[in-house]
């Protein structure tokens, strides 16, 4: 009862300000929100959570003030009235059979859909019974920590200073931990079942997200191949079910890429839309520490845009961006300069970082599996990549109905593809073990955001695009 | 012109079908390495329901627990000549089961040390250190868990 309570706010949190940031926004984009706001209230609840926590405040006051916020804004903004909701509750907001029936090929596509979605369904719900702690960075990293907030709530930051990084990655961010803990301590119990429904929301909402996405910027076919090929990517699944935070961080990658397209999709400026990507980048920061090399890369993905648009309205959407990221990173700033040790790459950084720069074996060795990893991701029968190569040969790419979202969209991956290339450069760690242990993963992050710029790249067949 | 769009239709069409077929076989692939946990649930949640190593290693912690109603750091000691896996294995589920209180295996020994031996389960006190030094045996948990204190 209280874990559907604890769950309840969280949800509300999060779609308390989905409704206002879609708030006008015609046609309505209803599984876009229902997939949003789940995980965003994660994120948020955590966020609250520990900030209220570290003010002193205890668990019960925490809860009570969370309802008092939602109770203030249902009033306040009289939710209950609003026409966003009355639209997201109707059943045709969800989904529309009428239109399914005509389309003989739809229907097929809905109905591998549905297939691939309730055997992935199944195959978590086997993984899990097999290792309900999930894989060792889970129940060593994440739900460590959350044991160490919830059972003691007033000296964890005492307790987590003490925690070697190296050992334990104390400096990892607490989204996943301060949630969990949260609802350990709402619960009074360490049910592993929390850890498990949060791993279960971020993987079937990154699904959901990105088919919803794809539908509405193109349209329902694409939507549900794009949905598909996440679903058919083996590796996505074992990264959902093992607990790890990389599709709670490649969430929020994703979520961030698509509010910035809505943001950008319409001739009117709609701050509560820049606001909200840079809540949701902000949250891939308080994820894991790659969101931190996301915002850096997200701020740099904006440079070429100066060429097509006017600067001064640049410069309002990158505000509104740090608007909405601000509190996230100032919690984030003050766990890592009071609470966490020192990050041990950045920490390990000095006189050996020149030799690492210039050592021409190590850029052979991380091209030779950067390489082997394009080859063989994930672990399909044959490599996914001649699908994506094949239909843009086919279709063709353009950048006319999104313009500024595509080009934004494909600098920040590229950005982020030499990021993480140049960590593994001066990484202070034995650098294939670096690689062997990481580089699958990094790739399955910003692997559903990469979907969503393909399909929104492929040029449709009618001519009824969107203007930027 | 309207033949064109004609062909491009079927062949748009093709082209689908063809892409719903490849992820059709990859979704076969999948099916058939769990063929047998889809075949036999029930089977498969007997086998597997509460088996798991670290569920199971976490049993020996739950009499030593109750031992600390407040949060302890206590200095940890392993195996001797463990491998390395093992050691670390050991060590990091030993402080999982163990949260709030802290291990350390490092560094000055605390008041009270936690010896895990998950393997020879005993301690030897003819020739172990602390024991010779006055230390003693709080509890031996006949589970490899040996508490020791001044």
């Amino acid at each position: 009862m209280m874990l559907a309570l604890t769950l309840l706010i969280s949800l509300l949190l999060g779609l308390l300000p989905c409704l206002w940031f879609f708030n006008g926004k015609q046609p309505f984009p209803g599984r876009v929100l229902f997939n949003l706001s789940a995980p965003l209230g994660v994120g948020i609840s955590s966020v609250i959570f520990i900030i209220l926590n570290l003010i002193g405040l205890p668990v019960y006051l925490i809860f009570l003030l969370e309802l008092a916020l939602i109770g203030f804004a249902i009033y306040r903004y009289k939710i209950f009235q609003n026409n966003n909701l009355r639209q997201l509750l109707r059943p045709t907001g969800i989904l529309n059979t009428n239109e399914l029936f005509k389309n003989p090929l739809l229907l097929l596509i809905t109905v591998v859909y549905a297939y691939a979605w309730l055997m992935n369904a199944g195959i978590f719900t086997f993984d899990t019974i097999k290792e309900p702690h999930g894989l060792w960075d889970a129940w060593n990293y994440w739900n460590l920590k959350a044991k160490l907030i919830s059972k003691a709530p007033d000296i964890w930051p005492t307790l987590f200073h003490r925690m070697g990084s190296e050992e334990y990655h104390v400096d990892y961010p607490l989204l996943q931990t301060g949630f969990i803990a949260l609802c350990w301590m709402n619960l009074k119990s360490e049910t592993v079942l929390v850890p498990i429904i949060l791993a279960f929301v971020f993987t079937f909402c990154t699904v959901g997200l990105l088919s919803s996405a794809v539908s509405f910027f193109t349209n329902k076919t694409k939507g549900l191949i794009a949905g598909l090929l996440l679903l058919a990517t083996p590796f996505f699944m074992t990264m959902g079910d093992s607990q790890y935070a990389d599709n709670t961080v490649g969430f929020f990658f994703l979520a961030t890429t698509i509010l910035l397209t809505f943001a950008r999709s319409e001739n009117v400026q709609r701050p509560q839309l820049f606001i909200a990507a840079g809540i949701t980048a902000g949250l891939s920061a308080w994820s894991k520490n790659e969101g931190l090399l996301f915002i850096v890369c997200l701020f740099l993905s904006q440079v070429p845009l100066i060429f097509f648009k006017n600067f001064r309205e640049l410069f309002h959407e990158l505000k509104y961006i740090v608007y909405g990221m601000l509190p996230t990173l100032i919690l984030i700033f003050y766990y890592k300069t009071n609470i966490a040790p020192p990050n041990d790459i950045v920490h390990a950084q000095g006189s050996e970082t020149l030799v690492k720069i210039t050592d021409p074996t190590r850029y052979a060795l991380i091209n030779q599996w950067f390489y082997q990893t394009f080859g063989t991701f994930g672990k399909w029968f044959i490599n996914p990549w001649w699908l994506f190569i094949g239909a843009a040969l086919y279709l063709g790419i353009s950048f006319k109905a999104h313009k500024n979202s595509l080009i934004a969209g494909f600098s920040l991956l590229l950005l982020m593809m030499c990021g993480f290339y140049s960590i593994y450069v001066i990484t202070p760690l034995e650098l294939t073990f670096h690689l062997s242990t990481s580089i699958h993963r990094l790739f399955f992050q910003l692997f559903p955001t990469f979907i969503f710029i393909y399909f929104l790249a492929l040029k449709p067949r009618t001519s009824n695009i969107k203007k930027q | 012109m309207e033949k064109l769009k004609y062909i491009l239709n079927i062949t748009d069409k093709i082209l689908l079908v063809a892409i719903t077929g490849v992820i059709v076989i990859q979704l076969f692939k999948i099916f058939e390495n769990h063929k047998s946990s889809f075949e036999n649930p029930s089977a498969y949640f007997n086998q597997n329901y509460g088996n798991d190593f670290v569920t199971q290693y976490g049993h020996r912690f739950t009499e030593l627990k109750k031992m600390f109603p407040n949060v302890t750091i206590l200095s940890y000691i392993a195996e001797p000549n463990e491998d390395f896996a093992s050691q670390w294995t050991n060590f990091f589920l030993t402080q999982y089961h163990l949260a709030p209180h802290l291990v350390e295996r490092e560094g000055e020994p605390h008041d009270t040390i936690l010896y895990n031996l998950y393997n020879s389960k005993q301690i030897d006190p003819a020739t172990n250190t602390y024991l010779n030094q006055g230390w003693h045996i709080v509890k031996d948990f006949n589970n490899g868990l040996i508490l020791l204190a001044k």
